[in-house]
């Protein structure tokens, strides 16, 4: 069993720490508002082997408006850290440009415990929709996120 | 590369502490996973780990640059299945594996220096142009 892990289950079979992982799906984040600022995406561009003096705006910056690791309380009690297992963007309107304005929220999804013979994983999922002040979508994010 | 034509597309990176911290202070993913060694090893990892967010954004590059503004991502999907570390060698790779009409899907992948793969994914983009 991972450390950090409780080891008195629930009448489900739970851990506490996995049932109390249940009780968190729905759980949300606090609302964000980003804009896509010219120092930062310089920096990000920099971070990423691009020219900073230029101005198109990579296909991933939303990345950088995600909440990361996911700040929910109740994740902590499951196992020793993050592992990152995957991310999903979907774009739905036109390209992010310079000086756009996103407003999203985070929000927790979806659990489900692995077992293996290192020990025991849960599998989390989050999904962050970013919209514009319009009201219109503009990219979902999807991500997976492990406690191990 | 540029055009859209090419089937198969391949670039390396190679992230220092330096790019870490770099891509931590963008991003706001600050988890000493990534820069912080003591932290990494109590966690039984050998290295500084790439951020898989790093490795997404430079496959997500990659496949603009592909198409050249000629077009526009309709999805974009990683998934991590090992981990890559500072200085050593990430290439990113992509494939065409369907086009339909202005439709093309794409194979994606990221080999460390050992030749393993620690990423693979998908894209779908669609052509201003087939």
């Amino acid at each position: 069993m991972t450390a950090g892990i409780g080891t008195s289950a629930s009448p489900s079979g739970d851990s506490p720490a996995l049932a109390r992982l249940r009780e968190a799906v729905g759980w949300r984040g606090p609302e964000r508002i980003d804009v896509v600022e010219r120092r930062h995406l310089a920096d990000y561009r920099r971070a990423m082997d691009l020219d900073p003096e230029g101005v198109e705006v990579p296909p991933t910056i939303c990345a950088c408006f995600l909440s990361e690791p996911p700040p929910m309380p109740a994740a902590e009690a499951y196992g020793l850290g993050w592992i990152n297992g995957g991310d999903r963007f979907e774009y739905v309107g036109p390209r992010l440009t310079l000086g756009d304005e996103l407003r999203s929220r985070l929000q927790f999804t979806a659990v489900r415990e692995k077992r293996g013979r290192s020990g025991s994983l849960a599998i989390l999922t989050f999904v962050t929709d970013f919209v514009r002040p319009d009201g219109l979508p503009a990219v979902r994010h999807i991500g997976t996120r492990i406690r191990r | 590369m540029n055009d859209a034509s090419a089937e198969r597309f391949e670039r390396t990176h190679t992230a220092s502490v330096r790019t870490l911290v770099q891509y931590a202070g963008a991003s706001g993913d600050f988890y000493e996973m990534h820069y912080d060694l003591p932290f990494a090893q109590e966690r039984g990892h050998p290295e500084l780990s790439v951020h898989g967010l790093l490795k997404t954004a430079w496959l997500g590059q990659m496949v603009d640059d592909w198409f050249g503004g000629r077009g526009r991502i309709v999805s974009f999907e990683v998934s991590y299945r090992g981990m890559d570390f500072r200085n050593q060698p990430v290439t990113c790779g992509g494939e065409v594996t369907r086009r339909d009409g202005s439709m093309v899907e794409l194979a994606l992948w990221t080999r460390n220096a050992g030749g393993d793969t620690t990423t693979t994914g998908a894209a779908v983009i669609e052509l201003d142009d087939p």
